[in-house]
């Protein structure tokens, strides 16, 4: 059995990589659409991303949508492996007990 | 790390739940864009045909047509753009098929006056948000409840002014009702 990832476990990272691993390719999330889908708040979120980012787990990019600032994100394909890698370590804990 | 089974259990059914929501989320953003798309040919038709009767039929025949043609290239428009796992998409289209063709069948049992078809045709479309709602989404539930509370306002209440109410109310309750959900689901 692989041993699970330790970033990616914790409640509200494991989320964010759930949604944006739904999105296929190079497709953003808006940060705003994502802190709803994950309920996390805007500093939490914030927190949690820049920890997946420093991970290589997720892209966040900023940018101008008109005069607004706009921060949105994706998963990057390593994010996208280890999500996968853990998702299946949560699996075999499942189906090995007793 | 360890992770006990109950933990594992509690950490799936999380992901299960946020997968379902971003699905939802995706399929509002395309499904904004298609009410907005009926909202727009059905407005115009009934005001065609409220100053153009006896074009009512190939009218409605045209609408259908483009409405139906415009559905099927925005989802697979949008299908390419993202590539998203979100096979709800085309049932929307197979949904327009069944409920159109059980219109139909309504119509030819019941031999309704031109002004019951044109509240039931659009009660249908209604009665399909509610219905696909309870699925896919609370927000089509309202949508549909609001839709049907105006159609049978102006059916028993506004007399001659049906016709071009029918076109404010599906202006209005689809083309609102598709931005809202595009605002509630845009991806980028």
């Amino acid at each position: 059995m692989s041993g699970g990832n330790d970033i990616i476990h914790q409640a509200v990272r494991l989320k964010i990589m759930a949604s944006l691993n739904v999105l296929h390719g190079d497709n953003f999330l808006e940060f705003t659409r994502l802190r709803g889908l994950v309920d996390a708040t805007d500093g939490n979120l914030g927190a949690h991303l820049d920890t997946l980012e420093r991970a290589g787990y997720v892209a966040i990019e900023k940018r101008f949508e008109g005069k607004k600032p706009q921060t949105r994100v994706r998963a990057t394909p390593a994010g996208r492996r280890a999500f996968a890698e853990h998702v299946a370590y949560l699996r075999e804990i499942l189906d090995s007990a007793p | 790390m360890t992770i006990d089974p109950a933990d594992a259990a509690a950490s799936l059914r999380d992901i299960a739940s946020v997968e379902q929501r971003t699905r939802q989320t995706i399929f509002y953003a395309t499904s904004g864009w298609i009410l907005m798309l009926w909202g727009a040919v059905s407005a115009s038709s009934y005001v065609i045909t409220e100053f153009l009767p006896r074009w009512t039929a190939p009218v409605w025949g045209i609408a259908w047509l483009v409405g139906l043609v415009g559905t099927v290239g925005l989802i697979a428009g949008r299908r390419r753009r993202q590539r998203t796992q979100v096979r709800a998409d085309w049932r929307i289209v197979y949904a327009m098929v069944v409920l159109m063709g059980y219109a139909q069948v309504f119509i030819a049992v019941l031999s309704p006056t031109y002004r019951q078809i044109d509240a039931f045709q659009p009660m249908i479309w209604m009665f399909g948000f509610v219905l696909g709602g309870i699925w896919v989404g609370r927000h089509f539930i309202g949508l549909g409840l609001v839709g049907t509370c105006l159609i049978l306002l102006g059916y028993f209440g506004l007399g001659p002014w049906f016709h071009l109410w029918m076109a404010l109310v599906q202006g209005v309750t689809l083309i609102l009702g598709g931005l809202g959900l595009r605002r509630i689901g845009e991806i980028r």
